[in-house]
């Protein structure tokens, strides 16, 4: 996934993060490809950056594992839009992601603070 | 993705811009930028749409089977750019491919299953060998049945069955002759046969032995087929009056046990059971054959009087057991071992092939690929495309090599087919490979052809675009490509000689069984084969010898008044029926008795009537042909042949020679009236024998006065009825004119087989015949592929070198230079591959040994006809190349630096 520095203060995605936070994003219902970029950003508090653009492949690669369903639709402003909603198979996946990163997290955590003490 | 909910590019590419429509409106909204900068802005934010495209593109792509497709045509189109490559692969691995699985196929089903019977490895053969009187032949005997069953440990399922014997029957077109055997009445439940109709014999029939299973053939032939032919009667006829026998059932076609075709099978009369009988068991679970063959010379010694002191030495085990499917495969084994050595080197050769069409293919592209990879081709695309171009390939390779299969299955099946009816059938066989009925193309064995060849195909395709693809090549493109790189040359040698190898040591086997076989048929047979009719008749069992003699007299008698026939003649038995017979002793004056009897080789007799001679077109050295007026009179004439003249007289000339015919209690004067030139009489390549032509009115003579049984007299003098009719016109158009002869002389005489001798004898090369074609088609493609090698080879050579040869000719070479370069490379790929290749012929050619005749397997005609032959079209075809070479034009070569 492309990932790309624009600023010290945001911090670029890791590999297959991305993927963690579109699922996590769609917990909160249907939504199409441009409210999940903002939903990201505003979620982080804009810390994190998402690259537009490589944001449509990973769609397209969770919609070829079965874990979203996409359809065209309408939104609110009355504009076409394809609709990307979470899967069963996406939810079980988000829950076994999420605890898998947690973990992760949490020891990166303990080894980072072992080494400031 | 499966294609019918993929999702188009267009549609991709229309999100993307939604997601930048939105983004600017957002922009504008939240940030109050004006309509240009907000665009701009949310298109770089985008980062690269195009690229972004491109990947949703290659992602769709990596789901393979969605794109191959269109590599797939890609390939295809890029194949048809040169068609010549193409062609020639496909070719290639259509043959390999082709020729593999069909000659597979067949020894698969011949060698490894020959008998389609339950448990058939473990099906065993209990034997007594003995030695046949003066030949010196090793007979096989049956061994006791009750007594061996009741001893054995290591074998059960005990099935005893007669040898083939033979019995006539009435039908609408005279008498038939059948050939049928006894069985134990649970042979076909052990074998695990079932009847196609009716029932097979069981125990029980033993009690009440007259019933008889049918076999396929015969039902077809007697009862037409009909399919309530259970109950219906069969009356064999003998010399004895028997009670008809009730079909119980038909056996299923290719039926054959234990080797052979039957005709017909009855159970053994439980009041007399079999004595000394053929014998097959089965071992038991465990049992290995030389424990089987341990236990049978114990039994076998027990049961059986020791040989006489005097006997002459056997060179075999006296008691054996033989697994019965050696039986089958014993004569074939050699030689389809030889054919499938033969086409597992073509396989070889094709493969090497098809890695050297590739390899030289992929060096010749190497700008194209390197052209691709620098204006952004991924390396998995072009080694993608070049897997794909790989498969279309093998996948045409494939297709057309399992039509080549099949077409080769039924190839196989017509060479392998001998004609010969009747009693001939007995000598040649129906076919040389058993079972072949049944043979066809195994699916296993061409999915191994073809994954073997497609393997070679996917490894040597890929390895240039592997290799050519890496990011570090692409300054290819820079600076040409005018230097061959030694590697590749190397590699490319050394297949090329490898498959020169192969291929010569395939020619020389090919060249070696061709030469024996030209030599086999053009062999001085002593007789004329063409517009010949053979004739093999068939009386009823209970006639009368008066009878059956004035039924050939009055035969020959019309068939002799024919405009159309020149000579014809009666004998016992005709060509290719070996019956060696011997009664009395020829004694020539100043000669002894003892000193006569003592010679081996002994003449043989052979039973004739006037017009035989002339009719089989045997030369006349000397004197007369045999007349009527030779028998029965104080000295009959004889004719004898050349070799019979040697061993009789000498030197002297033996026309009008007296001879002393000595038997036990009285002696026939005998005077020499002619003498004819030796002839191969059982087969063409068996060396003819000392014999003496009595006419068969003097034979019935001496065997009357020597008191022989009466059907044993008939059997002497009388034999199988075979008549030779030299016609004027095609002998195959005069069949029906001489079918006619025979039903109007005796409506119950049956034609048991009537045959142009030309076809007789084409049936009795039959099987070398067979080798020797297959082994030269596979001889052939395996020549050729190894030429197209070479070919290809030079042909690249030349290619990648056209600046060098064009700086040497702008120096000042001249053209035959140029020509001699390119030549003697040639000229070094050919001395070591067919050098290399005779070698291993030497080592190798000894497993013809036995298919061979008159020749050696170290034959230096062979050796040398092919190593020259093989030399020069190799030399051809680097000629082509070397032309090609001195045609570059400096100016030219130099310029498109």
């Amino acid at each position: 996934m492309s990932t790309r520095k624009e600023g010290t203060d945001r911090i670029t995605l890791l590999q297959g993060t991305l993927d963690l936070l579109i699922l996590r994003t769609l917990v909160f219902g249907p939504q199409h490809g441009h409210g999940i970029t903002l939903s990201i950003q505003r979620q982080s508090d804009e810390t994190l950056l998402v690259d537009h653009g490589s944001l449509y492949p990973a769609l397209q690669r969770l919609e070829d594992k079965g874990w979203i369903a996409a359809e065209w639709g309408t939104s609110d402003n009355n504009r076409r839009a394809r609709f990307y909603t979470l899967t069963k198979s996406g939810r079980k996946q988000l829950t076994a992601e999420t605890q898998q990163w947690k973990r992760l997290a949490s020891a990166i955590g303990r080894i980072l603070g072992a080494e400031e003490a | 993705m499966w294609p019918w909910h993929r999702r188009s590019d267009e549609d991709f590419a229309e999100e993307m811009h939604e997601h930048i429509r939105r983004e600017t409106k957002r922009l504008g909204d939240d940030e109050g930028l004006n309509f240009v900068d907000a665009r701009a802005k949310a298109i770089r934010a985008f980062g690269n749409v195009t690229a972004t495209r491109e990947r949703f593109y290659e992602s769709r792509r990596l789901l393979w089977f969605d794109d191959l497709r269109r590599d797939l045509s890609y390939a295809v189109r890029a194949l048809r750019r040169s068609p010549g490559f193409a062609v020639t692969a496909v070719l290639t691995l259509a043959l390999g491919i082709g020729a593999t699985t069909a000659i597979y196929s067949v020894v698969d089903t011949i060698l490894l299953e020959p008998l389609p019977f339950a448990e058939a490895d473990r099906l065993v053969r209990v034997v007594e060998n003995d030695v046949l009187g003066l030949t010196g032949r090793v007979v096989q005997r049956g061994v006791h049945y009750q007594e061996w069953r009741a001893r054995t440990t290591t074998l059960t399922d005990f099935i005893a069955v007669s040898q083939s014997i033979p019995a006539l029957v009435a039908t609408e077109d005279g008498t038939k002759r059948l050939w049928g055997a006894r069985i134990s009445g649970h042979a076909f439940a052990v074998l695990g046969v079932n009847a196609m109709l009716g029932r097979t014999l069981q125990p029980d029939d033993e009690r009440d032995p007259h019933v008889v299973a049918l076999g396929f053939e015969a039902w077809r032939r007697l009862f037409r087929s009909d399919p309530k032919v259970v109950g219906r009667h069969l009356e064999l006829r003998g010399n004895v009056p028997q009670p008809p026998l009730t079909v119980v059932g038909v056996l299923p076609p290719g039926f054959e046990f234990p080797t052979g075709p039957m005709d017909y099978y009855r159970p053994f009369d439980s009041s007399r059971p079999p004595v000394q009988i053929p014998v097959v068991a089965r071992l038991r679970d465990g049992v290995s054959l030389s424990a089987a063959k341990d236990e049978a010379n114990a039994i076998g010694t027990a049961i059986r009087p020791a040989r006489p002191g005097n006997a002459p030495p056997l060179p075999v085990p006296r008691f054996d057991v033989q697994p019965l499917k050696d039986e089958v495969v014993k004569e074939l084994r050699p030689a389809l071992r030889v054919l499938l050595a033969a086409v597992v080197v073509v396989l070889v050769i094709v493969c090497v092939n098809v890695a050297n069409l590739l390899l030289v293919r992929g060096t010749a592209r190497r700008r194209e690929i390197a052209v691709r990879a620098a204006i952004g081709a991924s390396r998995s695309r072009i080694i993608r495309q070049a897997l794909a171009e790989c498969l279309v390939l093998a996948g045409a390779g494939g297709a057309l090599g399992a039509l080549l299969a099949s077409g080769g299955v039924l190839l196989v099946k017509y060479l392998a087919a001998v004609e010969a009816p009747g009693i001939f059938q007995l000598m040649f066989g129906s076919t040389i490979l058993p079972r072949g009925h049944e043979v066809g193309v195994d699916p296993s064995v061409f999915g191994i052809a073809f994954g073997v060849a497609a393997a070679a195909c996917v490894a040597f395709g890929l390895l240039p675009a592997v290799r050519l693809s890496q990011p570090r090549l692409t300054h290819t493109i820079g600076s040409r490509t005018r230097t061959v790189r030694p590697g590749d040359a190397r590699v490319q040698s050394v297949l090329v000689v490898s498959q020169l190898v192969m291929a010569t040591v395939l020619l020389v086997a090919a060249g070696l069984l061709i030469n024996s076989f030209v030599r086999l048929t053009t062999v001085e047979k002593g007789y004329d084969a063409s517009n010949v009719l053979a004739l093999q008749l068939v009386f009823p069992g209970d006639y009368a010898t008066v009878r059956k003699t004035e039924a050939i007299e009055e035969l020959l008698r019309r068939a002799r008044s024919h405009p159309n026939v020149e000579a014809a003649g009666f004998s016992r038995a005709g060509v290719f029926i070996g019956e060696e017979i011997t009664y009395g002793t020829f004694v020539p004056r100043g000669r002894t008795l003892e000193e006569m009897r003592a010679n081996p080789d002994r003449p043989r007799l052979r039973s004739v009537t006037e017009g035989f001679l002339p009719a089989m077109g045997i030369p006349f050295i000397a004197g007369r042909d045999i007349t009527a007026a030779d028998s029965g009179s104080a000295s009959p004439g004889l004719v004898i042949n050349r070799r019979a003249a040697t061993l009789l007289f000498g030197n002297r000339s033996p026309v009008g020679e007296f001879v002393d015919w000595q038997f036990d209690k009285f002696l026939i004067q005998a005077r020499v009236v002619g003498v004819v030139e030796e002839l191969r009489n059982e087969s063409l390549d068996q060396e003819p024998f000392p014999e003496v032509f009595v006419h068969y009115r003097q034979l019935l003579d001496v065997v009357q006065r020597l008191k022989l049984p009466v059907p044993q007299q008939d059997q002497t003098a009388l034999g199988l009825l075979s008549f030779a009719v030299r016609t004027r016109t095609d002998p195959d158009s005069m069949r029906p004119v001489l079918a006619q002869i025979v039903r109007s002389v005796d409506a119950n005489a049956g034609i048991d087989a009537i045959i142009p001798l030309q076809r007789l004898v084409a049936s009795s090369v039959a099987r070398q015949r067979f080798y020797a074609v297959l082994l030269a088609v596979f001889a052939a493609i395996a020549g050729i592929l190894a030429i197209v090698g070479v070919y290809g080879v030079l042909a690249y050579t030349v290619a990648q070198r056209t600046q060098e040869i064009g700086i040497r000719m702008a120096l000042g070479a001249q053209p035959q230079q140029v020509l001699g370069l390119v030549i003697r490379r040639g000229l070094l790929l050919a001395c070591t591959g067919i050098a290399l290749g005779l070698m291993g012929a030497v080592a190798g050619s000894r497993v013809l040994q036995g298919m061979l005749f008159g020749i050696t397997p170290l034959d230096r005609t062979t050796f040398l006809g092919v190593s020259i032959l093989f030399g020069l079209v190799t030399l051809c075809a680097s000629y082509l190349p070397a032309r090609r070479a001195t045609t570059v034009n400096p100016v030219v070569a130099l310029r498109t630096e």
